[in-house]
Formats: C-alpha cells, sequence, structure tokens
C-alpha cells in the first residue's frame, strides 16, 4: 500500500511529531511504500537543521535519516512565516507548494494527517 | 480551470475537516489556501466544518482589530466554486447556539450549505479518498 503523511504540529509541544515518525517507521518496516511525508503549518519546524536537544531525542534529525528513503517536502509559505530558509533544512528534504501535496494526494492509496 | 457553467458537480475524492477555531490556530486559514489549490488544479472536494471549526462560518465576524483578516466572507464565496462542497455539522452548530441563519450567506445561485447529521458524519468522512484534518 502507497501511503502519505501530513504532519501539522511542531515536535516536543506535543506527542504528534513522534507518532508520524514512529508510523513512517513501521510502515516501512512492513513493506508498505510511503508515498511522502508533508509538513505543514507548525509540522515545518521538523525540517528545522538547526535545532538542538542536548540529551533528548532529536526529531527533526531522525526525520532527515528517514529522508534518504522518503520524500520528505515542506510548505515554502509556512517556512516563510517561520523564518526557516534553505539553509536551514534537514539534509534530502526541500520546500516546495501546495502542488506537491495534490501530487501525493494523487499519489497514495490512504493519507494521514498528525496534529490536526 | 473547469468553467462552472458547462461540467457538471463531480464526486469529491478529498475532505478536508476543519475543526478549529478562526484565529485560534492558523488552521482554518490554511485550510482555505489548501481548497485555493484544490480548485486551482481541478480537484473537487468537500470543505467539512465541525465542533469550532464551525465559527468560520459565522456572519458578522471582524477580527480586523486583531489585525487578521475575516475567513468568513472568504469560506462562504468557495461553495460557488466548481468542485467545492460545503458541509456543515449541525450538532455542532446547535451546540454552539447557532443555525444555518447565523452562518454567512452564500453567493448568488450557489448551492446552499449541506447540514450534515452525527449520524452522517461516517458515511460522509468514508466516501472520500482522503481526509485532511485542520
Amino acid at each position: 500500500m502507497k501511503i502519505g503523511v501530513m504532519l501539522l504540529s511542531s515536535p516536543y509541544q506535543t506527542e504528534d511529531a513522534d507518532t508520524a515518525l514512529h508510523f513512517v517507521e513501521a510502515a516501512l518496516a512492513r513493506g508498505h511504500e510511503v508515498a511522502g511525508v508533508f509538513l505543514f503549518m507548525d509540522g515545518l519546524y521538523m525540517l528545522n537543521g538547526k535545532v538542538a536537544t542536548p540529551g533528548e531525542r532529536n526529531l527533526p534529525q531522525e526525520l532527515a535519516a528517514l529522508a534518504s528513503r522518503v520524500r520528505v517536502v515542506g510548505c515554502g509559505t509556512c517556512a516563510r512565516f517561520r523564518g526557516v530558509v534553505k539553509a536551514d533544512l534537514i539534509a534530502n528534504a526541500r520546500l516546495a507548494g501546495l502542488t506537491d501535496l495534490l501530487e501525493m494526494l494523487d499519489g497514495c492509496d490512504r493519507f494521514v494527517t498528525f496534529g490536526g | 480551470m473547469v468553467d462552472a457553467s458547462e461540467a457538471p458537480r463531480p464526486r469529491p475524492q478529498y475532505c478536508l475537516h476543519i475543526r478549529s477555531a478562526p484565529y485560534g490556530t492558523s488552521g482554518p486559514a490554511e485550510a482555505f489556501r489548501v481548497v485555493q489549490a484544490f480548485f486551482a488544479f481541478d480537484h473537487a472536494v468537500t470543505v467539512l466544518f465541525s465542533d469550532d471549526g464551525v465559527l468560520s462560518l459565522v456572519r458578522g465576524a471582524d477580527p480586523a482589530p486583531i489585525g487578521m483578516k475575516p475567513l468568513s466572507e472568504a469560506f462562504s464565496e468557495l461553495g460557488g466554486l466548481w468542485g467545492v462542497d460545503i458541509a456543515v455539522h449541525r450538532e455542532s452548530l446547535e451546540e454552539r447556539g447557532l443555525s444555518v441563519e447565523d452562518l454567512v450567506p452564500h453567493q448568488e445561485d450557489a448551492p446552499a450549505y449541506r447540514l450534515v447529521r452525527t449520524s452522517e458524519l461516517e458515511a460522509l468522512l468514508a466516501s472520500h479518498k482522503a481526509i485532511l484534518r485542520f
């Protein structure tokens, strides 16, 4: 099955980002294809490679590790509203428009929203 | 884009479910952006308002004093767009002391709000390929 994921909330404020990561890892482990992860609204903060979490789990870097196998895309407008620029992004991630979200939706069998 | 006068309304594959209050979070405003993108690319969509999300449609809301733009007028215009179906959860309105008369009127010639009861929500949501919650 082809699965798409969207995250709307920021890491650390709630458990949504953790759950989204675990969901993607579990889907891949079960042999499903993950069509992509779209970071929207405050979910965009998951693309900030400057996040530092001494002694704690670094969720953006966990996402970066997944991004070598899964398409990871953030909303470019959301990034501008939050002062996140391309140079800040985690490895293998990119910023795009809502057309990428539509393509992701069209290309998957199931789509799951976290943080909505 | 498809001319509304030439094409029948298709059955939407996607549902945007707006549950959060306007202005309290950016959810409804971002959902509005997504609806515009769906429309621009000829994707039919259902926009379902429930819980505090129904407050996005209340007429007379003026968020100018807090530096924000009114969402209700923007949402009222969506119902007239090709492929955009607006549904409102009836019980969410009633729980907040509201009725459809309290909502912003649709544009002329646009279909009326589709009021959906709790007992109908499951079937409505299940009829879509994907649901995006805001």
